[in-house]
């Protein structure tokens, strides 16, 4: 077996869709050749990429309802009841079902993957801490404290950012924007811990799929605990908000400033 | 590649043709070859080398990010 026999089969190596035989034939091409195993890599770091840190974006409701309302409709004036038994009519419908609800999305923002939404949450979260530390300016306002920059928030967003906690010398604000978490508006605040930024993101939390399985209690809420490529990221619901905590401090004192805004301690 | 950020995957897809981005993005949904071929509407043989030469150009798309926006 040769590279070029080999190249074309990565992929279907990793996804698990290569006949036994053929399997260990193309393991082990891989054993001895440098340049195949590195090409394997690339295409796993890809998927990984795709899979993991591609912007999820939901559908709109307004389209949601309008494949709900016609897809059954169509399907039944489409295939009379009787000639339903006489084929499989699954695997198209599968795949319409996809058509109809993953195309749409991609092309309404021109990307999409797939994955567990709370998962895009969290990388959402990290994408955009990240994207405010490599900001020339990643602040609209700089702290004079949270007395001014809350009250900046307003006729900027539809919702008023309700936040706990003012910051002290621990956890000194540095002040907010404005910005965008998952598809919505969001007010973003800045603290800092000694050289560390911390970015929260306050948002409204409705049509997320939020975690609801190993919630720890922050402050006088219940919160989702996670790291993701080294940062820790906190993500909790309260009142009518959601809100999204991320640094590359340590998980405790991040924990321990979400419990200050969460209002708890 | 570890480097990149979701910016710049959503950057580096829509350098694709609209072909290659869906057959790309339908794979990654989980889509059999022959599944994304029906949806297409061509041959699995096109959708396996569509599919390399899109996921070829995405690598090295991001690569050159990788490379130009130290982060």
């Amino acid at each position: 077996m040769t590279c070029q026999d080999v190249h074309p089969l990565l992929l279907d190596l990793q996804r698990g869709r290569l006949a036994p035989e053929l399997r260990e034939q193309v393991g082990a091409h891989l054993q001895g050749c440098a340049a195949c195993t590195h090409a394997e890599a690339a295409e796993r770091l890809l998927t990984e990429a795709l899979e993991q840190r591609l912007p999820q974006h939901a559908a709109p409701i307004a389209l949601k309802r309008r494949l709900a309302a016609a897809w059954p409709a169509e399907r039944l004036r489409a295939v009379p009841w009787w000639s339903r038994w006489g084929r499989s009519v699954l695997p198209p419908l599968a795949v319409a079902a996809v058509l109809l609800v993953v195309i749409p999305v991609y092309y309404q923002r021109g990307v999409g993957p797939g994955g567990p939404r709370s998962a895009g949450m969290i990388t959402e979260a990290v994408d955009d801490h990240l994207r405010i530390l490599s900001s020339q300016h990643p602040l609209d306002i700089e702290s004079g404290g949270m007395h001014q920059v809350k009250p900046w928030f307003e006729g900027r967003l539809d919702f008023s950012p309700v936040v706990h906690f003012v910051g002290d010398q621990d956890f000194p604000l540095r002040g907010g924007a404005v910005g965008y978490y998952m598809s919505r508006k969001a007010a973003v605040f800045v603290f800092h811990r000694r050289l560390h930024a911390i970015s929260l993101f306050v948002f409204e939390p409705g049509g997320l799929s939020w975690p609801t399985t190993g919630l720890q209690p922050i402050g006088s809420a219940r919160a989702h605990v996670t790291t993701s490529r080294g940062f820790s990221v906190i993500l909790w619901r309260q009142g009518e908000l959601g809100y999204a905590l991320v640094s590359d401090v340590d998980p405790p004192e991040l924990a321990l400033l979400a419990g200050k805004l969460a209002g708890g301690t | 590649m570890r480097k990149v950020v979701g910016e710049d995957l959503d950057r580096a897809l829509l350098t694709l043709s609209e072909d290659a981005r869906t057959v790309v993005l339908l794979d990654l949904e989980g889509l059999s070859e022959m599944e994304v071929a029906h949806v297409v509407g061509c041959a699995v043989g096109t959708v396996k080398s569509r599919r390399a030469r899109a996921r070829a150009a995405l690598r090295l798309e991001l690569m050159r990010y990788a490379r130009t926006e130290p982060r």
